[in-house]
């Protein structure tokens, strides 16, 4: 299996488009840490106006920690465009080349191949999102350093305290493995049906852009919608900085996005053993 | 004639006599107290705070508390975030009163905290004062201020509680409750891109009225050794 998955992870990492997304993450994180060191203070007063009307704050606000969490706010909303790139293209991309049917004639099984693809995705997403992590996290603390963190919700304020931030990164780094795997199991599972990459890389988009807007829209009419939009759950990484932490939410929405990978995961191999190969 | 008028001549000579009486002993009672605050040029102190507003999640702290005359006051976390409401001056009794001429009128006594406390009304002399009217309940024994009651041109009511202990002979409290009103806090739920399962502050609310409160417990002064310009910048 191990060798099945590193073929994989040989032709993924080979094409140079897979290093478009790192480049563009570190374009957007260098982009937002040089707009925050250069203008940081009066995007920062800009933001603060609803609680600086009342309260006079004291202190250094613009630390690592904010910028890392202001950059994983912005980008996990791009960063799935990204995870669709390869995770569309990874049986799509093969049928497109003409290469699918000659895989396959290989005596390895096709729920086989089929996982060590799914596997070499999820490698590809944690390395994106350890890329991410770096980027935002430790560049932002080197460059601003840390302090209390304090995050602007629509009905309260939370300040956590520098020392009891860190643990909250590690998990909500987690929980956007879990998120962006769903994605990618998605785009996985949508690529199962094209011919091209295109199909399934619009679709999955289309999909997370309709949902994120769902799941943001504080309409009562959808507001009955959202507990069953994976989108809802996505997020669910900001529950850890909650004070204290939302544990029962965040650990349900880690379940239904790992239920998510599963189905996605189950219903590409189940399309796919069934499915007539002729590209 | 005149015996019908002398009764009430000598109400009134008596009434005026008390009112100065009671003006005079108002004004006595805030020389003493700003008298013996007015020793305090400045100071550093460490004490805890913390803070408790409906609609804010911060952890008690450690903060350092400056202060320096006339009303240069500070709170400072080191290494992090503290807030304070505005025009929240009045937390720190020297800053409310230090360099500034009230005009002190007697409010009576009353009983508080098993205390019978001298009520001083304070008036601010110059026009443009912050502070419009402010209420002192001092013990007239020790000339400590117990409690105040301070309304503000721009930011509203502010009330503190004090309490003193081995610092009391520098007018300097050990606790100080201050409390104040809040008002609305709300963010649009597109901006902040909220979690659905975050517990909603009004799961947690107290029956506070819209009222915060912040309290800070002072473990140790150090009184008249300077405190340096950068802090109150």
């Amino acid at each position: 299996m191990w060798k099945l998955i590193s073929i994989e992870l040989y032709k993924i990492f080979r094409r140079p488009r897979t290093y478009i997304s790192f480049v563009a993450i570190g374009a957007i994180v260098v982009l937002i840490l040089l707009a925050f060191y250069a203008d940081g203070e009066n995007y920062m007063a800009f933001g603060m106006q609803a609680l600086t009307q009342t309260f006079d704050v004291q202190g250094s606000l613009l630390n690592g920690y904010l910028i890392c969490f202001v950059i994983l706010q912005t980008l996990l909303i791009h960063v799935p465009l990204l995870i669709t790139l390869i995770a569309g293209d990874q049986v799509a991309g093969e049928a497109n080349m003409g290469t699918l049917r000659l895989l396959l004639t290989k005596p390895v099984s096709r729920s086989r191949l089929l996982l060590a693809k799914f596997l070499a995705t999820i490698v590809y997403t944690l390395a994106l999102l350890v890329w991410m992590a770096f980027l935002s996290l430790a560049v932002s603390i080197l460059v601003f350093g840390t302090g209390d963190l304090l995050i602007l919700k629509s009905e309260e304020v939370v300040v956590l305290s520098g020392n009891d931030v860190l643990w909250r990164y590690a998990g909500a780094f987690a929980f956007a493995a879990i998120a962006m795997s769903t994605v990618a199991a998605l785009a996985f599972f949508l690529s199962i049906f094209a011919e091209n990459s295109i199909g399934p890389i619009v679709s999955t988009m289309s999909v997370i852009i309709v949902f994120t807007i769902l799941s943001s829209l504080d309409i009562p009419v959808f507001n009955a919608l959202k507990p069953y939009l994976f989108t809802t759950h996505i997020i669910g990484w900001k529950g850890l900085f909650d004070d204290p932490v939302a544990w029962v939410p965040v650990c349900k929405s880690a379940v239904i996005l790992l239920v998510h990978i599963i189905v996605f995961l189950l219903a590409s191999v189940f399309v796919f053993n069934k499915k007539d190969i002729l590209s | 004639m005149l015996h019908r008028c002398l009764p009430i001549f000598l109400l009134f000579i008596s009434y005026m006599v008390s009112n100065h009486t009671s003006a005079q002993s108002a004004d006595d009672l805030l020389k003493k107290v700003k008298s013996r605050l007015e020793k305090v040029k400045d100071y550093a102190a460490d004490g805890n705070m913390k803070m408790d507003v409906d609609f804010i999640r911060i952890p008690d702290a450690k903060v350092k508390v400056y202060f320096r005359q006339p009303d240069q006051f500070r709170v400072i976390k080191e290494n992090g975030i503290s807030l304070l409401p505005k025009g929240g001056l009045s937390i720190s009794l020297n800053a409310l009163l230090s360099g500034k001429e009230f005009v002190a009128v007697s409010g009576g006594t009353t009983n508080a905290a098993g205390r019978s406390l001298s009520v001083v009304k304070l008036l601010p002399i110059k026009e443009n004062s912050e502070i419009v009217l402010a209420t002192l309940y001092i013990d007239a024994a020790s000339a400590l201020v117990y409690r105040t009651v301070a309304t503000t041109r721009d930011n509203g009511t502010f009330e503190t509680q004090l309490s003193y202990g081995k610092y009391a002979d520098q007018g300097l409290p050990d606790e100080v409750v201050f409390l104040f009103n809040t008002s609305a806090y709300k963010l649009p739920k597109g901006i902040t891109m909220e979690y659905e399962g975050s517990k909603k502050p009004a799961d947690r609310k107290t029956a506070s009225n819209g009222q915060g409160k912040i309290s800070i417990r002072y473990e140790r002064y150090e009184i008249n050794k300077g405190v340096p310009d950068s802090i109150f910048k």
